[in-house]
């Protein structure tokens, strides 16, 4: 349970960062063709930064996760046929 | 799995601190989120859409990152302690832990503490060791054999008269510990020995 929480905060993250990428533009304090304001240049900005974040925070996590997994497995003995035929 | 692939995959201590180090980038995102509108003076009089964006949006992200931040530390002690790296410690009043030693000692109540055993070996056996030679009980102990089998064991006597003047007669099987000096320096090693496995066992817990 901790484990799906904390991995669903990192996921929850990404959309976050999206938000703040989109949100001069969807609330529209950056009007179409006009220049660059400061408070758009700077939620872009960090919207970016969370988002990137977030991304390679959860890939990060959910690949020690499998990585785990592939530790903890049972390996499989000699004597078992391997299916590759050679 | 060669170097380059251990090297970029991460391990199980690089999967927590991964999540910790993205949550707490994006808490102190969100912080910077809150700050901004009124550090760098884009909050005029009435409230400006960009700062109820940016409150709303650091406040929300900031709910987030401590909540992943949370789970990820929580996670990571649990593994910790599977691990036996943590370990628990006392905590709580000084009533609550007395309670519960209480009844951890209740529990464990059959198991006999081998210091206490030990004490108790050597007040039995006081007299005996500071008694001397001429004096020494008529009475010595018998120690059965490493793979001496019980009717073995049985059939040997149990009490044996200390004659001084005729040696004591050793019989095949089980070892049977002589009466005075060599006994008493006999039960002597065996209570250094106690001793010995007792700090033995200590330090493998410990380990």
């Amino acid at each position: 349970m901790v484990n799906k929480i904390a991995l669903g905060g990192l996921l929850a993250m990404l959309p976050a960062g999206a938000w703040l990428i989109a949100a001069p533009f969807v609330v529209r304090y950056q009007p179409a063709g006009a220049p660059w304001t400061g408070p758009a240049r700077l939620d872009v900005a960090v919207g970016a930064i969370v988002a990137t974040a977030g991304f390679a925070g959860f890939f990060a996590a959910l690949a020690g996760r499998v990585r785990e997994l592939y530790a903890g497995r049972p390996q499989p003995g000699p004597e078992l046929p391997s299916g590759i035929e050679s | 799995m060669n170097g380059a692939e251990s090297s970029a995959c991460p391990g199980p201590t690089g999967r927590y601190v991964a999540g910790l180090c993205a949550a707490g980038l994006g808490l102190c995102a969100a912080g910077w989120l809150v700050l901004t509108p009124f550090a760098f003076g884009y909050q005029g009089r009435g409230w400006h859409a960009a700062t109820l964006t940016d409150l709303a949006t650091g406040g929300g992200l900031a709910v987030i990152c401590v909540t992943t931040l949370i789970a990820w530390t929580l996670a990571w002690r649990r593994v910790l302690r599977a691990d036996g790296v943590l370990t628990r410690a006392e905590r709580g009043p000084a009533r609550a832990r007395r309670r519960r030693g209480r009844a951890e000692e209740e529990q464990g109540g059959g198991q006999a503490d081998p210091e206490q055993v030990l004490t108790a070996l050597r007040a039995l056996l006081a007299p005996v060791l500071d008694a001397p030679a001429e004096h020494a009980p008529a009475v010595a102990a018998v120690i059965p054999g490493p793979r001496s089998a019980p009717e073995e064991a049985a059939q040997v006597p149990r009490v044996m008269p200390a004659d001084p003047a005729r040696p004591p007669v050793m019989p095949a099987g089980p070892q049977v510990m002589p009466a005075g000096p060599e006994g008493i320096a006999v039960i002597e090693s065996m209570l250094a020995g106690a001793e010995l496995l007792m700090t033995g066992c200590d330090e493998e817990e410990a380990w």
